[in-house]
């Protein structure tokens, strides 16, 4: 169809620098064609194609950007709250916002085209030396001709265009699967050199976003629907390697090193699967983590203790208070703690220390105390680069890894729960709480999540003795051991 | 200020109605909405029509400006209120009712 640029030559590649996409993209989007993003509302099509002219803008590539739906006031206010400063990209001459709407009171007659649109953006485009384009809410713009073949044939032409000066564009059309719209559009995505699908699944604790691409002319890529995050600072797609997360089978039980704990998990933790911890600072998070330290040593297997809370000595003696003795499974060389300061690298330096540390000790299992530390560092982004990336590695290579999360204590503080929005990749969470009781405080815990178990749903009471931490039975009533909790 | 082409009918007598007629070059469209207004001034409204036009081909600018991005488009600027046409014009009885040209 697209026959007068049927050369065969090696398809260049348009970097869009967000964190993980270009890995899966195998260098990112075709360089002088189309691609097409198309999902429900809110699922982050206008912020992925945004970023990819954001971060290119950044780089020294300028972009424009067209608005259909969105006021470019809007598109400079949603921008501020990820942390990008497009006017100055504007100011410099690095990128370009242009709204278009056309006023309701527009009266049609007879027929009309983009003739003039396209002659804005081609001044633009010589102006800035732009060769990428976004065309945000595509489908706002095709109901104008209120026509399916006029909207074909103007896309087609749109779409002969954009080779001819080829640029580099995305076209964000608001369809999700199935529906009319979509089928509607469905010719987009054989028009398209590259077709991505974003789609958003709400879950109970926390809605995750998913993409995945469906459609690479020429190209080879990542073929799973990979997790994708949305946070201050910008997208995250999360290349989990072809063996994916999602397929891998999770390995046996093993102990957590408490019984009752164990019977709250449906057997234990599983061996090779990533775990969260959350909840505020004293709930207990470095206990329990330490209770299965001991008693996975004691059977031998290596761990690895990454602590950016305190030292070495310290956390060896703090933990003799509730019974745990470490000093037998370091001196036996099972357990190597490691601590550093988060501030002391950036985070890339953090993890391939680690990744080196990995590879020479070979342990069966990886702490950290705490991903939460990384924010000190001046971003969550950090924080959950690093958490994703370990996860993403250790689930690679089969080791167990375990992540404490300090919350900010609040009672629903979903940020601490969800891990820093790494929920999708965390088999399995429990969240520790202070609650109050009468005129004391307790502390509770709940296993909110245990992928491939049959974990309990209650609240238990939770306590750290002399002798380890103990939890109260299950409740046969189906009681709430909080007040507030059965609302949940 | 914009570059464009004036063409007023008969220049001794005031003009009543000022359009704003965007066109992109000799495109078919274009081209239709240039013979379609014509032919409707003439109609309706001899002797008391500006018709200015602007091309976008030649200045991107002032369609940017006047956020024009459909081409043909028209614009009816005086007598207020304004309205837009866009379309090649060829439904009259459409375009009149819209320039309030009905008798």
């Amino acid at each position: 169809m697209n026959g007068k640029k049927s050369k065969i030559e090696k398809l260049a590649k348009a970097a869009s620098y967000i964190s993980g996409f270009d890995e899966m993209m195998y260098g990112g989007l075709p360089e002088g064609r189309t691609t097409l993003i198309e999902g429900g509302p809110g699922t982050g099509k206008s912020i992925l194609a945004l970023e990819f002219l954001y971060r290119g803008a950044m780089a020294g590539k300028a972009g424009i950007f067209v608005a259909f739906e969105e006021r470019a006031s809007a598109v400079r206010r949603n921008a501020l709250t990820l942390g990008w400063d497009l006017k100055i990209l504007e100011k410099a001459g690095k990128l370009a916002i242009i709204e278009v709407h056309l006023d309701p009171k527009t009266i049609i007659s007879g027929d009309f085209d983009l003739t003039s649109l396209l002659a804005i953006i081609d001044g633009q485009a010589k102006v800035l030396g732009s060769k990428r384009i976004v065309f945000d809410a595509m489908d706002i713009l095709l109901r104008l001709f209120d026509n399916i073949s006029r909207e074909r044939s103007e896309m087609y032409a749109l779409h002969e265009w954009l080779l001819s000066r080829e640029m580099t564009a995305i076209l964000t059309v608001k369809a999700t699967d199935g529906s009319e719209l979509f089928r509607r559009y469905e010719f987009l995505e054989f028009m398209a050199d590259c077709v991505i699908r974003l789609a958003q699944h709400p879950g109970e604790w926390v809605s995750t976003r998913e993409l995945q691409v469906i459609k690479y002319r020429g190209s080879d890529f990542g073929r799973n629907a990979y997790p994708l995050v949305i946070q201050p600072g910008g997208i995250s797609v999360i290349p989990i390697s072809e063996v994916g997360l999602q397929h891998k089978a999770l390995g046996p039980y093993i102990s957590s090193g408490n019984p009752d704990l164990d019977s709250l998990l449906g057997g234990g933790y599983r061996l090779g699967s990533s775990i969260l911890f959350a909840g505020a600072s004293g709930t207990g998070k470095t206990t329990i983590a330490n209770t299965f330290v001991e008693s996975a040593c004691d059977r031998g297997e290596k761990v690895l203790y990454l602590g950016f809370e305190e030292s070495e000595e310290s956390m060896v003696e703090t933990m003799l208070s509730p019974g745990i003795d470490l000093h037998p499974a370091v001196k036996a060389g099972l357990l190597k703690i490691v601590t550093a300061m988060p501030e002391a690298y950036g985070t890339e330096k953090h993890l391939i220390r680690t990744f080196q540390m990995i590879g020479e000790f070979k342990p069966v299992h990886v702490v950290v105390d705490s991903i939460s530390s990384f924010e000190r560092m001046g971003s969550s982004r950090a924080a959950f680069e690093f958490a994703m990336r370990l996860v993403n590695h250790c689930k690679d290579k089969g080791i167990t890894v375990i992540l404490l999360n300090q919350s900010t204590g609040g009672t629903d503080d979903r940020q601490a729960i969800s891990g820093l929005g790494i929920s999708s990749i965390i088999d399995a969470i429990l969240w520790l709480r202070f609650v109050e009781a009468g005129n004391k405080l307790k502390r509770v815990l709940l296993a909110i999540k245990s992928r491939g178990s049959n974990h309990s749903t209650q609240y238990r009471d939770f306590r750290i003795t002399d002798d380890g931490i103990k939890l109260s039975e299950e409740s046969p009533d189906d009681g709430c051991a909080i007040p507030g909790a059965a609302k949940r | 200020m914009k570059k464009s082409e004036k063409i007023t009918p008969n220049a001794r007598k005031k003009p009543q109605y000022i359009f704003r007629l965007y066109v992109a070059g000799n495109e078919p469209n274009s081209q239709l909405a240039r013979e379609n207004l014509k032919r409707i001034c003439n109609k309706y409204l001899k002797d008391q029509c500006q018709i200015e036009e602007v091309d976008v081909m030649i200045d991107f600018a002032s369609a940017l400006k006047d956020r024009i991005f459909v081409t043909p488009t028209l614009i009816l600027v005086e007598p207020e209120a304004r309205v837009i046409v866009i379309g090649n014009l060829g439904d009259e009885d459409r375009v009149i009712s819209a320039l309030r040209l009905r008798i």
